[in-house]
């Protein structure tokens, strides 16, 4: 209490050691706008996978100031993290973009143009590109944040007009082998359960995430769960690094990155050695799988665990790990009343993230830790809509909507009948996934290509290597956003697009639940919805195609008004006509119902009534998922009617551990990690222009285990060179016991040049996923000076 | 109470120093040390670890400081700085359905300590 201004400043010195005057920051700066709310208008948070429900309040004038959450919501239950209560904050920021702005050659300055001759520009260049250089030269690149309405609208022209199956987006990045992994185990893709089993749950296992600082909102579920049942509810955290995450748990076990699948294995080891398992679970719905068509039985799956006893298993793992370690965590996994597995990008970008999902649903299904009250095996997602809208709507380069896949004909040919244009007419090969797609501009094999509201000159991996594609001249690049970005910088055309609760359209979150956010503001400027803008855009290509298919992709929606009668058209044929009779039959979930809930509707909810109701909390179990009973081949209580297992078993996969696609060596010693921290939002376009985000977490930092610090020279604050094969960034180092040894965990929320760690990360993917290793590689750090002041960036 | 009361005048304390630096600064017109801007880069926490021990323990023991509710969501930053935060803005924001009858016309800190937020 007695330090003085002088010991204030000096504790402080590492990060004030040159006073920085004048130097102009990426936001405003201000008095909060005070809370004279005029009126709430109820809507979903678009900051992460969550799917909090929120209030938005406007003022008389309509503007928006400020941001509450929904307190009848089952999701959040009103809770919000600092993001979903502060987002509303950039909707009237001066940086938003206002007009369509064009040039010719990306070296040229921008100059801003009409929306009818920027409309006019972006049908001419794609259908130019189309007749001169055929289908595939064109290609859309969206996000798990568009709204379904949209991502739908986008997959349908793609695939419908320009006859191409380049349709992918950002959620590639991060879900793409939760997608594999629920496909391979369960035969249907996204959890079967929601959040509702965490306060049901007696042990949570949480592996490959940091949800205290990337999903809060669960996160306070989950805590709030083990203090009010300290001694009853177990917590066991499993991650090579030490987060904020691993304060709720019981245990924390802190493995060598790369070995958590030798880890997984033990632990279904131990299961089965001291008959653990659920004899009767297994035998009524699983199947032991070796690669994809061969069937073993559950002697050869045991043999083959014979390499992961939990003590080569802890040998290999390394950490903290001890072979009694494993073993208490299978047990207490095994025994408890119900267990839930959380788990995020740890797990899924990885070179083998479909694999490690796998054992992880080996563990439940082994257990029948599964369909019951506080049982689930549950993947979080990143995106906001990258389930409802990606996953589900058809937008990546293999799938089309209500999880049907491009390869097969029949499927194909239901969405040309439901869309009425001619069978054949949507290509039988799936498009080319995010990083083929990006290695096609590479070699301009992609001449012309729509970027949506995402930046993936920032996010992809290696990414100069594909910034170098998006500068050449003879690859057309729009890009559709509300903010300058890293990829606006390497575009032709920007399209200025209305923000959330400037638009009408349905979020839906990662337990299945879809929610609608209504119009309740106007956009900035000449900002329009991308839906407008899509339906436009490809009535324009009709005329330059001369082909009435085209103008029959969007004819449904033309001429309607588009804030909310166009979604909800949009959002009518999707539903009606592509989920019927799927596994996401979401007909009963009209807007008319999303309007009323408080917090949407899970899906399937094939009628009104039911989805008033909010719709099957608990998939595949007969008295709560209406389809387990309408697909129902036998009198099991249990019916796994997913799309891609034809026996309806739940599948235990034999994998063996692999680790990283590039494991350290004598060059390069040290393993990079990247990820998230809490008040940030992937590249900050949006969370870099609120004050109290961006100042509370002003730079990426480099986290750094002290053991390696001293190795290094490196203190506190010191400037610290990480570097790879692929290139190097310089940051701020802190000293931690966050990491396991060995290891350094950069932030990747960061613009500025010199601090983009995604010009480190390795672009190699997992095989099946196709989704990139954002989480391992190899690297080595070096000091490069003390403490410097640093400018927070945006562009 | 009593503990708000001493953070005020930890910060008034504060304040007084730093109109006697010769370190040049941005002015600030709230009830906080006035700053650089390089200053207000750095966590609220980070400083007030030392600055107000006592706040930050409860802070980081209690409810808030594990789901990681920092300070700026209930305080504000430099400009908008509200040493008491305003309810509604602030608890309203996760608690809205326990202001009005709950609260009464009672403010949240009168039952709940002000930093651990334990009941009285």
């Amino acid at each position: 209490m007695s330090l003085s201004r002088r010991d204030f400043i000096k504790n402080t010195a590492a990060l004030t050691a040159a006073s920085y005057i004048g130097m102009s920051l990426p936001f405003v700066a201000g008095e909060a706008s005070a809370t004279d709310v005029a009126s709430w208008h109820r809507g979903t948070c678009r900051l992460c996978g969550t799917g909090c429900r929120v209030q938005l309040g406007i003022n008389s004038k309509g503007t928006p100031v400020a941001m509450r959450g929904e307190p009848k919501s089952r999701t959040n239950f009103g809770y919000l993290c600092m993001k979903g209560m502060m987002f509303y904050k950039i909707m009237n920021h001066p940086d938003r973009l206002k007009m369509p702005l064009y040039r010719e050659k990306k070296t040229d300055k921008f100059r801003e143009i009409s929306w009818d001759k920027a409309l006019d520009i972006a049908a001419q260049k794609f259908a130019e590109s189309k007749q001169k250089y055929g289908p595939n030269s064109t290609a859309y690149y969206g996000s798990g944040q568009c709204l379904t309405e949209e991502t739908y609208l986008f997959q349908k022209i793609m695939r419908a007009a320009l006859q191409t199956n380049n349709v992918e987006g950002n959620p590639r990045l991060c879900m793409a082998s939760a997608v594999g992994g629920y496909l391979t185990s369960f035969g249907a893709d996204e959890p079967i359960g929601g959040y509702a089993n965490i306060e049901k749950s007696s042990c949570m296992f949480l592996i490959g995430s940091n949800m205290a600082e990337a999903h809060p909102v669960i996160f306070r579920r989950v805590m709030r769960h083990k203090m009010n049942n300290k001694d009853k509810v177990k917590i066991i955290n499993a991650d090579p690094r030490i987060s904020a995450t691993s304060r709720i748990a019981d245990m924390h076990m802190q493995f060598k990155p790369g070995t958590d699948l030798a880890m997984l294995n033990a632990m279904a080891y131990t299961i089965i050695d001291e008959k653990l398992h659920d004899e009767q679970f297994i035998q009524d719905y699983a199947v032991f799988r070796q690669g994809k068509k061969v069937q073993v039985d559950m002697d050869t799956y045991w043999q083959s665990l014979q390499d992961y006893t939990p003590e080569k298993a802890a040998a290999i793992c390394g950490g903290n790990i001890t072979a009694q370690m494993i073993r208490e965590a299978a047990r207490m996994f095994a025994k408890s009343d119900g267990t839930m597995t959380f788990w995020c990008m740890g797990i899924n970008q990885r070179k083998r993230g479909v694999w490690a999902n796998n054992l992880i649903h080996n563990l439940h299904i082994l257990t029948g830790q599964l369909c019951k009250e506080g049982a689930d095996s549950f993947s979080l997602t990143g995106q906001p809509n990258a389930c409802g809208g990606v996953r589900e709507g058809g937008g990546l380069c293999h799938i089309l909507p209500g999880h049907r896949l491009v390869a097969k004909e029949k499927l194909r040919n239901q969405v040309e009948d439901a869309w009425g244009i001619p069978r054949g007419r949507i290509a039988p090969k799936p498009g080319a996934h995010t990083i083929k797609m990006f290695q096609q501009v590479n070699s301009a094999d992609i001449k012309a290509i729509w970027i949506n509201c995402t930046s993936p000159a920032q996010s992809l991996p290696n990414v100069d290597l594909y910034r170098k594609g998006m500068a050449r001249e003879d690859v057309f690049i729009v890009t559709s956003d509300i903010f300058p970005t890293k990829t606006t910088e390497l575009s032709n055309l920007v399209l200025p697009t209305a923000f959330h609760f400037e638009k009408t359209g349905v979020y839906g979150c990662t337990e299945r639940r879809s929610q609608i956010t209504p119009r309740a503001v106007v956009s900035p400027g000449e900002a329009r919805p991308e839906t407008w803008i899509a339906t436009e855009w490809c009535a324009r290509m009709a005329k330059y195609l001369n082909d009435p298919v085209v103008l029959q992709t969007v004819k449904p929606f033309l001429g309607k008004e588009m804030y909310v009668e166009q979604p909800e058209a949009i959002w009518d044929e999707y539903t009606q006509k592509l989920t019927k009779h799927r596994d996401n039959d979401l007909r009963g979930a009209t807007y008319k119902v999303l309007k009323q809930m408080a917090d949407g509707v899970q899906w399937p909810a094939a009628t009104e009534s039911y989805a008033l109701t909010g719709g099957t909390v608990m998939k595949f179990v007969k008295g709560s998922d209406p389809m387990a009973t309408s697909e129902s081949k036998d009198d099991k209580p249990f019916q796994f009617y997913g799309p891609a297992h034809a026996d309806r078993k739940l599948w235990v996969w034999v994998r063996p551990q692999a680790g990283a696609d590039e494991e350290p060596d004598a060059e390069w010693p040290m393993y990079l990690s990247t990820g998230r921290i809490i008040d940030h939002w992937h590249t900050t376009s949006m969370t870099g222009r609120i004050p109290e985000l961006m100042r509370a977490n002003p730079y990426s930092f480099v986290e750094i285990n002290p053991k390696d610090a001293l190795k290094h020279g490196i203190k506190p604050n010191d400037m610290v060179e990480i570097s790879s094969r692929r290139g190097k960034v310089t940051m701020p180092a802190k000293v931690m016991e966050g990491p396991i040894e060995g290891m350094v965990f950069a932030y990747w929320h960061d613009m500025h040049e010199d601090r983009m760690i995604n010009k480190v990360v390795k672009d190699s993917f997992d095989p099946g996923s196709k989704e990139p290793e954002f989480k391992i590689c190899a690297c080595r750090i070096k000091r490069v000076s003390g403490p410097k002041a640093l400018k927070p960036f945006v562009v | 109470m009593r503990k708000q009361v001493l953070v005020v005048l930890v910060l008034a304390a504060l304040v007084a120093l730093a109109a006697c630096s010769s370190m040049r600064v941005t002015a600030t017109k709230v009830g906080h040390p006035s700053l650089a801007e390089q200053e207000m880069l750095i966590p609220c926490s980070e400083c007030h670890q030392q600055v107000t021990p006592q706040v930050y323990t409860e802070w980081y023991d209690s409810t808030h400081g594990i789901g990681q509710v920092k300070c700026y969501q209930c305080h504000g930053t430099y400009e908008n700085l509200r040493v008491t935060p305003d309810m509604a803005q602030s608890c309203g924001s996760c608690h809205t359905d326990k202001l009005g009858d709950h609260t009464g016309n009672q403010t949240c800190w009168e039952c709940h300590d002000v930093h651990s937020f334990l009941s009285k």
